[in-house]
């Protein structure tokens, strides 16, 4: 058996925080201001277990002190009942740090609290309620936030989608029940405004796998999921027009004027099939001011990728099929 | 007022770390320390004199940890500010390394007793008369319990091929590369 030094020395190294080396850390802001907001409650009011002091203490003054940088959040974990209505024998509510879900009506409103969090946790959340949804945020521009970058729904059971005239642009229906993604409040963006929400809506009768990729804020430097929307409008090449290719040379005047930084990929062609066959990155100083722009990718802020070649083609490789046109 | 405060700076590293060594995630561990001061100052009539206060406090934290993660419905205060300087503690995280060692793995599946209490004595430190006093047990129960824990942690070392001594030492230095 190992003795009290050999065991102390195999977990030490362990410890997520180094065995005797404070700092100190009580002056930082963050304790500093608990510290102010404990003690600005009437001391020796004595609780009769951990519990239930956190429960007085969300409710009490402390709420209050830290007013200005905190907010009550739920976490981990809150389950409702077994469904009585859906009979699929899982719960109408749940909720955990990351989301809740709740059985409203005839649909299920998954609102997302944290779309930083760890993906798990949105599965875990839709599973407790029995549906089959993958949800990932993705990092987009401020444009893409809240919004809908790729689902596929995957028919299983009754689910499927209602046959539509013109697609519903919030989302599939299913039995009348739209599937749908949006904000709130409406329009704010989240990961980057306070208190803004993602509210998912899921038809209760949904029994399909759904795998949706959801826009959410980019962190700093962090690169964009929605990059072909550079050209939408309100995003960083809005109003640039490729449709017929343009010079390297105007274009690189266009991104000056836009302050953007460019880098560029060249467009390998297939000779056989005349489609695209690979995008590869270019170093700026191997590309002529007189090559050809098809197409402008946002690849974070700041910056995007002119997609070129040496030499003018017949027809602009994106749009004769082979791939799905750029957004504008 | 001014007694807590002072216990507060005197404490709060080790507290911090108290919880931050045994959370996964830094707002947990956030959550443990808001909790476990907010129970000392609504008791601070019953802190216990000198150096006694600081076992009493790790007493406090153990419990609102336990209670933490029993518990199925929680509510949290959330500071982003205390968030973030607890997520510092957990920069240098070993566990957010790729792989957890394999001591790392045995010792979590120990119980939640006997990794509490090898790590008091490896992590924070503590005395065999002060985990005692800590956890309230006689010095005696507290050694023979410490001794068993010591004697699972190794047999299961022994079990995942960690060899003893001179060799296992190598383990825990390797990890840092």
């Amino acid at each position: 058996m190992r003795n009290v030094d050999e065991v102390n020395e195999l977990l030490r190294p362990l410890a997520r925080v180094e065995p005797g080396q404070p700092d100190s850390r009580a002056s930082g802001t963050g304790a500093r201001a608990l510290l102010a907001s404990i003690t600005a409650q009437e001391p020796g009011v004595v609780p009769r277990g951990p519990g239930r002091a956190r429960r007085h203490t969300l409710h009490g003054p402390r709420r209050l002190a830290l007013g200005v940088t905190a907010a009550v959040a739920l976490a981990t974990g809150i389950v409702v009942g077994p469904s009585l209505l859906g009979g699929r024998g899982a719960a109408v509510s749940y909720a955990n740090s990351a989301m809740e879900i709740h059985l409203e009506g005839d649909q299920y409103v998954a609102r997302i609290k944290d779309p930083f969090a760890d993906h798990d946790k949105y599965t875990q959340a839709f599973h407790a309620v029995g549906l089959n949804v993958d949800l990932r945020p993705v990092p987009t521009s401020p444009n893409g936030v809240g919004k809908i970058l790729g689902m596929i729904i995957a028919d299983r059971g009754s689910s499927r989608p209602d046959p539509e005239a013109t697609p519903d642009p919030s989302g599939p229906r299913f039995n009348g029940v739209p599937l749908s993604m949006e904000t709130t409040p409406r329009g704010c963006q989240p990961g980057l405004d306070d208190h803004c929400i993602m509210v998912m809506r899921i038809p209760a009768g949904f029994t399909g796998d759904v795998d949706v990729r959801l826009g959410r804020q980019a962190k700093p430097g962090e690169e964009y999921a929605n990059f072909d929307s550079a050209m939408a409008p309100g995003e960083m090449f809005d109003g640039v027009r490729l449709r017929e290719g343009r010079p390297v040379a105007d274009i690189l005047a266009e991104a000056r004027k836009r302050n953007l930084t460019v880098v560029f990929s060249l467009i390998r062609m297939d000779a056989k099939t005349g489609s695209m066959s690979s995008f590869d990155p270019l170093p700026a100083d191997r590309v002529g001011p007189g090559w050809i722009v098809w197409n402008a990718w946002q690849v974070k802020a700041g910056v995007i990728r002119l997609l070129v070649t040496p030499d003018r083609l017949p027809e602009n490789p994106f749009y004769n099929g082979s791939a799905p046109p750029p957004a504008s | 007022m001014a007694r807590f405060e002072a216990l507060y700076r005197e404490t709060y590293d080790q507290i911090a770390a108290y919880a931050a060594r045994r959370c996964d995630f830094p707002q947990d561990a956030a959550d443990v320390v808001a909790e476990t001061f907010t129970i000392a100052w609504r008791r601070v009539a019953d802190l216990p004199p000198g150096h006694e206060a600081r076992l009493w406090l790790y007493g406090v934290a153990r419990k609102v940890l336990a209670d933490h993660r029993r518990s199925a419905v929680r509510q949290r205060l959330h500071s982003v500010e205390l968030d973030a300087e607890m997520a510092d503690l957990y920069a240098n995280s070993p566990d957010s390394g790729i792989e957890l060692s394999v001591i790392s793995t045995v010792f979590r599946s120990l119980s939640d007793n006997d990794r509490e209490l090898l790590s008091l004595v490896a992590w924070e430190g503590l005395g065999h008369e002060e985990i005692a006093a800590m956890l309230g047990l006689s010095r005696n129960a507290m050694r023979i319990r410490l001794y068993r824990a010591r004697k699972r942690f190794s047999r299961a070392l022994d079990e995942a091929g960690v060899p003893s001594t001179a060799k296992s030492r190598a383990i825990p230095a390797g990890r840092s590369l």
